[in-house]
């Protein structure tokens, strides 16, 4: 189950990663941009990434082999002395110098006492400056220890030193030699921190990278924070579960109670006119998509339809819910169901009733229904008793595999009807490119898909006495 | 066995009288629980009456006192000691005129208004949290920010250009426009914070908290700091040279340069209160290192602490969120009691819960428009005068951006011929309903910055054939796709523009498009995409053209979108690359010049050559359609963003039968 469960988990974030789009961009209202809200600068959003570790490569690391000639190229490309460069390769240089962080270090300071170019030396202290600042340690920690504080503070206060240790592009010569002088003298008494022995090398390798940081997160249980809220992700998926349970365990239940019993009355009378009429309507119903019958049943049905203004248009509970008592609380919560409820369960009838009839037809032909009917049991004990408990076992079986879908919600009941569970959730976090919350939806339904095929395997062994896992 | 029956009788019958027992039980919690709600209720409306009693009382006594005080005055002759009166401030430049103007000519609040209800609108999608630095959304801002935050001065409602006082109540500009003094009131607290009381955790909140320059200092303090994700915020305050406590209610920003702008970002700045987001969910301060960073994703986040007229009650995802009157403001409070939002995504809702009631104001979509108003039967609610509607231009244009970096669109007869082609009267009359105005340029058409002079080019696709031809775009090997030699390179002109996806009416107004380019020889592919994905591609400069559209301010600064030192920005607002040495120069004199006459000038200077550069091929600025019902009354939508402000408005439901009253 666990090599299972990391090959998902490692596909599904790889799939993600190479999707085209990237969060953090200034996301705005979906009709268009906003004029005061363009143009955010870089250095927030190199903060950003650094939470996210979307400056790391994706599954490796080489950055600690990166050549100088490399560095200064993308340093030429920023420059773009001669105009050649279109926006989006200097862009694209911007992006990448960022990225490197600590790696280009070493090579900038060579580039500085190295190059003649004055315009390149100066974009490489810009660089170096933002570059060679560390992290805090534990930034986003509750608490921590006075040792990791003293440390920040130092971190902190050397950070602030190297972030004004640049110049303008038209200073004087010498004020420009003297911040290429104390920057020589900071490298010399750091140097230790950026040459990497050869374990160190390894562990750069395979672990400093957003897919080893990631699953290091998961090894706590910890699914990281929202790109979009910056709140926990478990804790916003906790308070979408119950309105998602609220509307898939029901729908289950029904589809089951109303799905079984039509499937055992078309085996019993298979092939008759009453078999025919109830497969045509039960296939007539599965070809109706959900979305067009939920906007038909919204339109006729609701207040405001014009039509039989019975239930609410939408939403899981009144806005007045504070008024009300529990009884009429969940009155309110079930009336609120109904329509999400008949769109969710009608589409499923045809494949569960098709299972059942299948099932308890291949039981009715059996030796040991035979036997009982010579023992003069009625029709009704024959069917009841002995076919339907032993016809009902590929059923079982669906059981275990819906339980992800429970959790995980129906993304266009619920986007239509306005209820705020989990389908809307990971449709909202598609839009809107949010990693952390994507990936843990899809881990808890991978790990509850997981968990229902084991509990559906074990359920076949209580039921069927004849499969053992000896 | 006979013995066995009765058992089973007897067991039977316990569990009916069981069952009847547990049904009995229910009820009567329910009616306890009923009565419960019921007293609650009830005690709310006393506390609040008393509440109000209070506040009058206080008033009450300081007009006594202060009335006593005069008497003594006059009664004792020319000495007397001054009482602390609100004109007894000192001020620093006692000559300097008030920059701030009160606002005589606008009434907020008539005396037959109503001062109860509720007004439930619709709101698209989650917000991303309610942090007041970080969280950068157009909506919100419209929403929770225009309501419950308040900043140093405002626009005047009926003259833009004059500012009237709120947070300060006086401010004193030097000559120069570097120096602004500004003087807080001392009278506005901030709101009590939404948390649960009841929890000993919360205490160190507990208490009256003033607005003071330390909250001010504290806000600049956070902008400034690049930890703080509010980049675009940074970016207007990047030319404060200091901004200085000179004591707790008086603040001095100065700035480096005389720019324009710092008229609107030192008075339109809105303070955020220390005692919330400067410490931790236990009252702990942060450390200075990470406080940034924790502002970020501060536990107050959800939820909003401001001093404004409203203050915020409760957000609950994917449901409301609330706001309710404050009645401790310091100024005229706005008519309606309580404000609400509902979340929902889909569109469908909104009309369907108009009709039904549930909600009170809402903007119709284009479809929406077409089907409920101009297709509308005549008994719809939409019809018969139980929803009013009025039609009203939203400051923002759509434009099509040319990638001028692109060998095709870097020669400005080309553009010019693009919009030659493009047939925008005949396409925003029939395919967008109407709903907009045609634009020539990159200002609100009905902003003074427009000059109605400067017509929108007509579609004449015969001078977008002379153009393209004079451009060196010929049919050379006759397959109808004009070529051009480049470097010895024949190139056909072929591009391709994206497009979001969602709209209905672009896609068609595009398709239109691309036949008449057909016409010309033009070959345009059509991407329609995801936002996030087109926003990328258009941060990579990965295009050739693309639909947009921008909302604008009032008076808006165009270095955003059109400096070319904005060109080669990253995620920079000026993606076409537009470079041009002239525009640079005016925009850059517009940013020092204050005289209003004068900036008028430039921006008609400015317009007039993007018109001749064409840009952009510029489209229309959009028309929004505001719906209401018969019981919200005094609708009016004000020039200025947020154009839906309900704090003039106010609700009567009076004259209605009461036997539907929406949920």
């Amino acid at each position: 189950m666990i090599p299972t469960f990391f090959s998902i988990s490692l596909i599904v974030f790889v799939i993600m990663n190479l999707a085209p789009g990237k969060p953090g961009g200034e996301l705005l209202s979906a009709e268009g941009e906003s004029g005061e809200a363009g143009g955010a600068k870089r250095q927030a959003y190199l903060i950003f990434k650094q939470q996210f570790n979307l400056d790391k490569p994706i599954l490796f690391n080489l950055r600690f082999a990166i050549k100088t000639e490399e560095i200064e190229g993308y340093l030429m490309q920023i420059v773009n002395e001669d105009g050649k460069t279109s926006g989006k390769y200097i862009i694209r240089a911007q992006d990448i110098l960022e990225d490197y962080g600590e790696y280009s270090v070493p090579h900038l300071i060579k580039i500085i006492n190295k190059t003649e170019n004055s315009k390149i030396r100066h974009m490489a202290i810009s660089y170096l400056s933002q570059n060679a600042q560390r992290r805090i340690i534990n930034p986003y920690a509750t608490e921590l220890d006075e040792k990791t504080k003293e440390e920040n503070k130092e971190i902190d206060a050397e950070n602030l030193y190297l972030r004004d240790l640049t110049y303008k592009l038209d200073s004087p010569e010498e004020q420009q030699q003297a911040v290429v002088q104390k920057w020589n003298e900071w490298y010399d008494k750091t140097k230790s921190r950026f040459a990497y022995s050869a374990p160190e090398k390894v562990y750069k390798f395979l672990f400093d990278t957003r897919f080893a940081r990631y699953w290091w997160n998961l090894l706590h249980l910890d699914f990281g924070v929202s790109h979009v809220d910056k709140q926990p992700v478990i804790k916003t998926i906790l308070s979408k579960i119950k309105y998602s349970l609220s509307l898939s365990v029901p729908a289950v239940f029904l589809a089951y109670i109303i799905s079984i019993p039509l499937g055992i009355f078309s085996a019993v009378k298979q092939n008759t006119y009453y078999d025919r009429i109830i497969s045509t309507v039960l296939f007539l119903l599965y070809s109706l998509p959900s979305f067009f019958v939920a906007t038909l049943l919204l339109t006729y049905f609701s207040e405001g339809g014009g039509y039989y203004s019975v239930f609410p248009t939408g939403g899981y509970i009144s806005r007045n819910a504070m008024e009300m008592t529990t009884l009429t609380q969940i009155q309110d919560v079930l009336w609120h169901l109904v329509l999400p409820l008949i769109c969710m369960t009608y589409a499923s009838f045809a494949s569960l009733s098709r299972y059942a009839r299948a099932g308890l037809l291949e039981v009715i032909r059996s030796d040991y229904i035979r036997t009982a009917r010579a023992k003069g049991l009625s029709e009704f004990m024959v069917i009841g008793k002995h076919a339907v408990r032993n016809g009902m076992i590929p059923i079982i079986t669906l059981l275990g595999t819906i339980l992800p879908v429970v959790i995980s919600g129906s993304v266009i009941i619920e986007y239509i009807f306005g209820i705020p569970g989990m389908g809307t959730l990971s449709i909202n976090a598609i839009f809107n490119r949010d990693y952390n919350t994507i990936m843990g939806i899809q881990l808890i339904s991978a790990t509850l898909l997981l968990v229902g095929l084991l509990i559906s395997d074990i359920l076949y062994s209580i039921v069927d006495p004849r499969i053992s896992f000896k | 066995m006979n013995k066995n029956f009765t058992l089973e009788v007897i067991k039977v019958l316990l569990l009916f009288f069981f069952v009847l027992l547990m049904g009995i039980n229910i009820l009567q919690l329910n009616n306890m629980e009923n009565r419960l709600i019921l007293s609650a209720s009830k005690i709310e409306s006393i506390l609040e009456t008393n509440k109000q009693t209070m506040i009058s009382i206080e008033k009450l006594n300081s007009k006594i006192q202060s009335g006593v005080s005069v008497k003594n005055g006059s009664n004792n002759g020319t000495e007397d000691k001054k009482t602390p009166q609100p004109e007894a401030r000192k001020w620093l430049h006692p000559e300097v005129k008030n920059y701030l103007v009160e606002e005589k000519d606008f009434v907020l609040t008539p005396p037959e208004a109503k001062t109860d209800g509720v007004i439930v609108r619709y709101y698209g999608t989650d917000p991303k949290g309610f942090n007041p630095l970080t969280v950068n959304d157009a909506n919100l801002s419209e929403c929770i920010k225009n309501y419950a935050s308040e900043s140093f001065a405002t626009h005047h409602r009926n003259n833009p250009s004059l500012w009237r006082p709120m947070l300060a109540e006086r401010v004193e500009i030097t000559d120069d426009y570097k120096e602004y003094t500004i003087y807080l009131r001392k009278d506005v607290k901030w709101h009590k914070p939404a948390v649960d009381w009841s929890n000993p955790r919360y205490d160190w909140l507990k208490g009256d908290h003033y607005v003071t320059s330390k909250d001010v200092k504290f806000t600049i303090d956070l902008i400034l700091n690049p930890q703080v994700e509010c980049a675009s915020k940074r970016n207007y305050y990047q030319d404060l040279e200091y901004c200085k406590v000179l004591d707790d209610y008086t603040v001095i920003f100065r700035w480096k340069t005389k720019t324009y702008n710092s008229i609107n970002f030192t008075l339109g700045l809105e303070p955020i209160p220390e005692f919330v987001y400067g410490y931790d969910e236990y009252g702990k301060p942060y450390p200075k290192e990470n406080l940034g960073l924790k502002f970020n994703e501060h536990w107050y986040n959800m939820k909003f602490v401001g001093c404004g007229a409203y203050e915020f009650v409760s957000y609950e995802p994917g449901v409301a969120i609330k706001l309710k009157r404050n009645e401790e403001y310091y100024d005229e409070k706005p008519a309606i009691k309580e404000l609400v939002w509902l979340i929902y995504g889909d569109t469908v809702q909104n009309v369907l819960k108009m009709k039904s009631k549930e909600l009170d104001f809402i903007g119709l979509t284009s479809t929406q428009y077409r089907e409920e108003i101009l297709n509308g039967k005549a008994d719809s609610p939409f019809k018969n005068g139980q929803i009013h509607h009025q039609k009203f231009l939203v400051s923002s244009y759509s434009y099509i951006g040319w990638n001028a970096d692109n060998f095709i669109f870097s020669d400005k007869r080309v553009r010019k011929a693009m919009t030659y082609a493009f047939n925008r009267k005949l396409l925003l009359e029939n395919v967008f309903l109407g709903l907009g105005e045609l634009t020539s340029g990159p200002f609100f058409v009905k902003a003074p910055a427009y000059d109605q002079n400067i017509k929108p080019y007509d579609f004449n696709l015969e001078t977008a054939k002379t153009l393209l031809s004079e451009a060196g775009w010929k049919d050379i090997d006759n397959d109808g796709i004009l070529e051009k030699n480049i470097k010895g390179e024949v190139k056909e002109f072929e591009f391709s523009l994206l497009s979001f996806g969602r709209s209905a009416e672009w896609k068609a107004a595009i398709n239109i498009y691309k036949e008449d380019l057909l016409k010309l020889g033009i070959k345009m592919n059509i991407q329609t995409l995801d936002w996030a994905v087109m926003q990328k591609r258009m941060e990579d400069r990965e295009f050739d053209a693309y639909t947009g559209s921008w909302t604008l301010p009032w008076e808006q600064d165009p270095y955003q979108i059109w400096h070319s030192s904005q060109a080669d920005q990253p995620k920079s607002s000026n993606r076409i690359g537009f470079r041009n040495k002239e525009v640079d120069k005016l925009i850059e004199e517009l940013r020092s010049t204050f005289e209003q006459e004068q900036r008028i000038k430039l921006y008609h200077k400015i317009h007039a050559i993007i018109h001749e550069e064409e840009p952009y091929t510029f489209f229309y600025s959009s028309m929004a359609v505001y719906t209401w019902q018969d019981y919200v009354k005094r609708v009016m939508l004000s020039k200025l963003r947020p154009h839906a402000d309900s704090s003039p408005w106010y609700i009567d439901k009076s004259g209605m039968a009461t036997d539907s009253g929406g949920k």
